[in-house]
């Protein structure tokens, strides 16, 4: 299950995943979160767009793969380094973060 | 060139962390079937992994080193496959300790030229049961091979769903990006199966490393052994893929009463006794003068590759080379470790100078590695058994075959032998899946009650030695 959604106040998009994360189901977002971004660069100026921050959303999450954490990654790159977040992860998810050591590089919480 | 090598290590390092992320969330029953499936494609490839390790090393004898890759594969499989290595492994309700197995982390795992294919197997089984990623490292001289050991093996994983690059190989054949892969701080544990120059390097890592010391391998043939069945035990282990198991025979120690019904015994079996002269030959071609160490160009070599380098000539169809030395150690070269058809072979005027030779063998670079006695006394047996400082005395067993264990006794199949303290190893056991754990301890109150029996004020009290201090320690005890 997967909902994107734009939070215009904050100027940042919010993507909130849940149940597993394996891999048919981070290709699955990654056509959701593609789109998503098309939609807003439709609607924002350029600069807007690259103002604009990302945030993924891991409360419902029980499991991730590998791609998922790969796309973690690309998204960190392509917003910036302050301008992507992953919250609510929960503790078992959180220390998957610990042991791929992707919490010194995103911002976790 | 050394740059880009450096960048595709750490690429491999990072990957293998983001794996043992995603493999520390795995159940035990997605682990068993990983394992499953590994351990059957490993068997399945067993016979064309054995010829790419030949063709490669030139090392040994192809059709022996099928019998590695089962060892490596169906054995190795068979001793893990029902043990619990996820989550909660035991709960004792006396002590009220519960133990939970947690994986350790990339593994970057050593593989020596003499056994490559078997050593990858055997590794990857072990820490795929363990949910640690693993990285092989092969000795520059069996890299394809070891190549296809991963390629099989990474397929059948992923088949099973194992996470991405949870086996890996690093063949760049560089010292020194292997130096710099050993110390990463990414790296959980080192397995290092090799020489003691690449022990010692593991070890000085700074990352921990389960490390193999060298063999020098002592066998007593007591005179209540069976003569035929002892010489025919030797000959089938000596000769298991021309010697390159590392606990193969090195020297065969019998007393004077016997020393003429032996050597006849391996005369019977189609062994040769070099002659004094012959014995210098020898020695020249399969011994560095300068260091002791075995020649690298004699190992795995049959004995007709043996006599030929020599200048030998040897009967037809003889099995093993023995050399009858009156001595240990730097002017009798062949008293070191030889992994190929050549023993060294030792004859005591009696039975305790019998067992003081082993010793002095024992303890000539291959403390704590393997031993054996071929005896029907068990007095001798354990005798014997005290006094070598051995992680396996074998018994009434070829060496090569009974220190690898899983065929001649119920030791834990394996492909590193661990040579304890003597050997500068952390454990004298056969290293196996259990070894690949990090095992944390839930341990619930249970009070000792004598403990507090004390009061506060007699801890602190200088003229309160153990005879007052027990005598409320041990109280309604």
């Amino acid at each position: 299950m997967f909902k994107a959604e734009f939070d215009k106040e904050n100027s940042r998009s919010l993507f909130f995943f849940s149940g597993s994360m394996n891999a048919p189901a981070t290709d699955e977002a990654v056509i959701v979160i593609e789109k998503h971004f098309q939609e807003l660069k439709n609607q924002m100026t350029e600069k807007e767009f690259a103002d604009s921050a990302v945030v993924f959303d891991l409360q419902e999450v029980t499991y991730i793969c590998s791609s998922f954490l790969r796309i973690c990654l690309e998204h960190h790159k392509k917003a910036g380094e302050n301008k992507f977040s992953i919250i609510n992860t929960n503790p078992a998810v959180k220390k998957i973060f610990k042991i791929t050591r992707l919490d010194d590089i995103l911002n976790i919480t | 060139m050394n740059e880009l090598l450096f960048e595709k290590a750490k690429e491999i390092l990072e990957k293998a962390t983001i794996s043992a992320g995603i493999f520390s969330q795995y159940d035990q029953e997605s682990v068993d079937k990983i394992v499953e499936n590994v351990y059957k494609a490993g068997f399945d490839n067993r016979v064309k992994l054995a010829k790419m390790a030949y063709e490669e090393t030139g090392i040994g004898i192809w059709e022996h080193k099928v019998y590695k890759n089962v060892i490596g594969t169906l054995l190795v499989y068979e001793s893990i496959k029902d043990e619990k290595t996820v989550g909660v492994i035991s709960h004792n309700e006396i002590t009220g300790i519960s133990e939970i197995a947690q994986p350790l982390g990339p593994i970057f795992a050593i593989t020596p030229v003499t056994n490559p294919t078997s050593t990858a197997l055997f590794k990857i089984l072990i820490c795929l049961k363990t949910r640690n990623p693993i990285i092989i490292s092969p000795h520059r001289s069996s890299i394809k091979c070891c190549e296809e050991v991963v390629r099989i093996c990474y397929d059948a994983a992923m088949e099973a769903g194992a996470p991405d690059d949870c086996i890996q190989i690093l063949s760049t054949g560089s010292r020194e990006v292997t130096q710099m892969v050993m110390s990463d701080r990414q790296v959980a544990l080192i397995i290092a199966t090799g020489g003691t120059g690449l022990v010692k390097t593991a070890y000085s890592s700074g990352n921990p490393a389960i490390g193999v010391g060298p063999g020098n391998v002592p066998v007593f043939i007591d005179e209540s052994a069976d003569f035929a069945y002892a010489v025919s035990s030797i000959i089938t282990s000596k000769t298991f893929d021309n010697g390159t198991v590392c606990a193969s025979e090195q020297a065969v120690i019998v007393e004077k009463k016997i020393a003429g019904q032996i050597k006849k015994e391996f005369e019977k079996q189609n062994c040769y006794f070099l002659s004094p002269e012959e014995i210098k030959k020898v020695e020249e071609i399969a011994i560095v003068k300068e260091t002791s160490a075995m020649n690298p160009a004699i190992v795995g070599q049959s004995v007709s590759v043996i006599a030929g380098k020599a200048g030998i000539t040897v009967p037809e169809g003889t099995k093993i080379l023995l050399a009858e030395l009156k001595g240990i150690g730097k002017e009798y070269p062949l008293s070191n470790e030889v992994l190929a058809p050549l023993l060294a072979f030792y004859v005591s005027g009696d039975y305790n100078g019998a067992i003081k030779t082993a010793i002095d063998l024992n303890y000539l670079n291959g403390i704590g590695h393997s031993a054996c006695i071929y005896a029907n006394d068990n007095q001798r047996i354990m005798d014997f058994s005290l006094l070598m400082n051995a992680g396996r005395i074998v018994v009434n067993t070829p060496t090569s075959q009974g220190a690898v264990g899983g065929t001649y006794n119920m030791l834990a199949p394996s492909l590193t032998l661990g040579c304890g303290t003597g050997g500068k190893n952390i454990t004298t056991e056969n290293i196996t899946a259990k070894h690949l754990l990090n095992i944390q301890r839930i341990c619930r109150k249970k009070i000792n009650e004598k403990w507090f029996n004390v009061k506060p004020e007699l801890f602190l009290d200088e003229n309160a030695g153990t005879e007052i201090f027990n005598k409320e320690y041990y109280k309604n005890y």
